[in-house]
């Protein structure tokens, strides 16, 4: 069957970000079209731990970002045909060192500032208190009630079916091959099944983001990065709450360091932790930079399994039935780059949300929308601090 | 049913009789045999309660893969009975629907 249509927008992309920004012009009344290559959720949307987590959040932008979409989250119900599991358990950032307290004293007050109010740190005793199973390594931890879980894959099929009740079209396993520009404006793509013609093109690609963003002659500096997560046999209710490990904030400067070292699979890792609704634990995770590489390997999953019995010694039997990696979006500043493309009219970025795509979805799925049909966001923030062209890399011929 | 007789292995399986409970009763085993052929041996046939329906499961593939003969043995929940070694004054109990993970100090 080919494609030949015309259409208002065409999303390339079917993880959440475009599964949501689809919803959110189609629910607007828009003529919009999904392109995936592979399934829906078939990327990052499909592989990670689960969270919907606000407390790593930067002040400012994604903040308020991440606050939007869990509000709309909480009141999904409302909009999306299928239950996306999404609860409110808060989140715990385990601590284990003393210098890590005091980088994070700063770190927390800023953020309680921001809009993240009920987020503080708690004590050992505390900590013992709420979650018994947390072992003894950790002196200290932070908490917000407002942090909570979410199944990702439930989350993109919701949007996509609620998109296609307002008109959507959504085409699985097709492929972009070009995407034609004259003039300097956006008219359309060419795909390996026919032709769309549009006015609007949104790049929601995530780690392949460059790729799409090569077709119109646009650097893109978005890079896969790599997370191996472990999925254990299903347990009862162990932990409820979502947690991870202080060093994703303590070290993230050594992000950046560990590109240009060009590494590697043999990192530390750093805890994540989610039981989803059937009781399956997702623990995490590593951060590497190996390229377009999917596998697992030994020794991440080896020192995953260390840091977990490390914090949960309880766990030292479980089984481990299933390994996944994945390629989160990554960009050096870890924000997205969102909104318009200076000298390309209608091509408009939604790509680079890093390990935040899934708090964020529901809110860049509106501003997009918003920036299309109104040509301006509701944000209290200027959308444009998100723009491409914060990197000064950007060529565009 | 024990294969006490084996084209392979042998004739008489030699081992020691060891006492293991089940549910809190005891029963006879011999030391190192599978304790899935302990319990079949004994006349047990369910060795877990399904977590959503809490219907019956029993032995299936007997080799480890399948899961459905997980039992909780010495308080350790989701044993897969078929491959796990008989000892003595083991305590084994009918696992209804997900483990429970006990603390441990």
């Amino acid at each position: 069957m080919m494609i030949k249509h015309e259409a208002d927008v065409v999303v390339i992309g079917g993880g959440a970000i475009g599964a949501a920004v689809t919803f959110f012009l189609a629910r607007e009344g828009k003529k919009v079209t999904l392109i995936e290559c592979n399934e829906l959720a078939s990327g990052a949307s499909g592989a990670n731990a689960a969270f919907a987590w606000t407390t790593t959040r930067k002040p400012g932008n994604p903040m308020e970002m991440a606050l939007d979409s869990i509000e709309f989250y909480n009141n999904a119900f409302n909009e999306l045909p299928i239950d996306i599991e999404y609860k409110r358990c808060g989140g715990l950032m385990l601590i284990s060192t003393e210098e890590q307290i005091e980088l994070l004293k700063p770190w927390v007050e800023t953020r309680q500032k921001a809009g993240l109010t009920e987020l503080r740190i708690i004590d050992h005793s505390e900590l013992c208190q709420i979650e018994p199973f947390v072992a003894e390594q950790c002196i200290a931890a932070t908490y917000n009630p407002l942090d909570g879980r979410i199944n990702p894959m439930f989350l993109v099929l919701a949007f996509a079916d609620a998109a296609k009740k307002y008109g959507a079209i959504i085409h699985e396993h097709t492929r972009v091959e070009k995407i034609i520009v004259k003039k300097n404006e956006i008219r359309g793509i060419i795909t390996d099944k026919g032709e769309i013609s549009a006015p609007y093109v949104v790049n929601a690609a995530g780690a392949y983001a460059s790729e799409v963003g090569e077709m119109v002659n646009l650097q893109v500096p978005i890079i896969p990065n790599r997370m191996q997560l472990i999925v254990t046999e299903p347990l009862a209710p162990f932990i409820d709450r979502v947690m991870m490990g202080a060093e994703y904030v303590t070290a993230e400067d050594t992000k950046v360091e560990k590109i240009e070292r060009g590494i590697s699979d043999k990192e530390d890792a750093a805890l994540i932790y989610s039981q989803t609704e059937k009781g399956n634990l997702i623990l995490g995770s590593t951060t590497e930079f190996v390229g377009f590489n999917k596998c697992t390997t030994y020794n991440s999953i080896h020192s995953i399994s260390n840091e977990i019995i490390k914090f949960m010694p309880s766990l030292y039997d479980t089984n481990i039935i299933r390994t996944f990696a994945n390629f989160f979006p990554f960009t050096t500043d870890d924000d997205p780059i969102l909104g318009n493309v200076e000298g390309l009219k209608g091509f408009i970025m939604a790509a680079g949300h890093n390990g935040h795509g899934i708090v964020h979805a529901a809110s860049t799925g509106k501003i997009i929308m918003e920036l299309i049909v109104y040509g301006e966001t509701s944000l209290n923030f200027d959308i444009n601090e998100l723009n491409l062209s914060r990197f000064d890399k950007v060529v565009n011929t | 049913m024990r294969v006490l007789s084996h084209p392979i292995l042998g004739d008489s399986y030699q081992s020691d009789k060891v006492k293991i409970t089940v549910d809190g009763v005891e029963i006879e085993a011999l030391q190192g045999e599978p304790i899935a052929a302990a319990l079949l041996a004994a006349g047990i046939c369910i060795c877990r309660l399904t977590h959503k329906h809490k219907q019956p499961r029993g032995l299936f593939c007997g080799i480890g893969l399948c899961t459905d003969c997980m039992m909780t043995v010495n308080g350790k929940p989701n044993v897969r009975t078929c491959i796990e070694p008989v000892d003595n004054n083991m305590r084994i109990e009918t696992q209804v629907g997900l483990g429970v993970i006990k603390r441990s100090e």
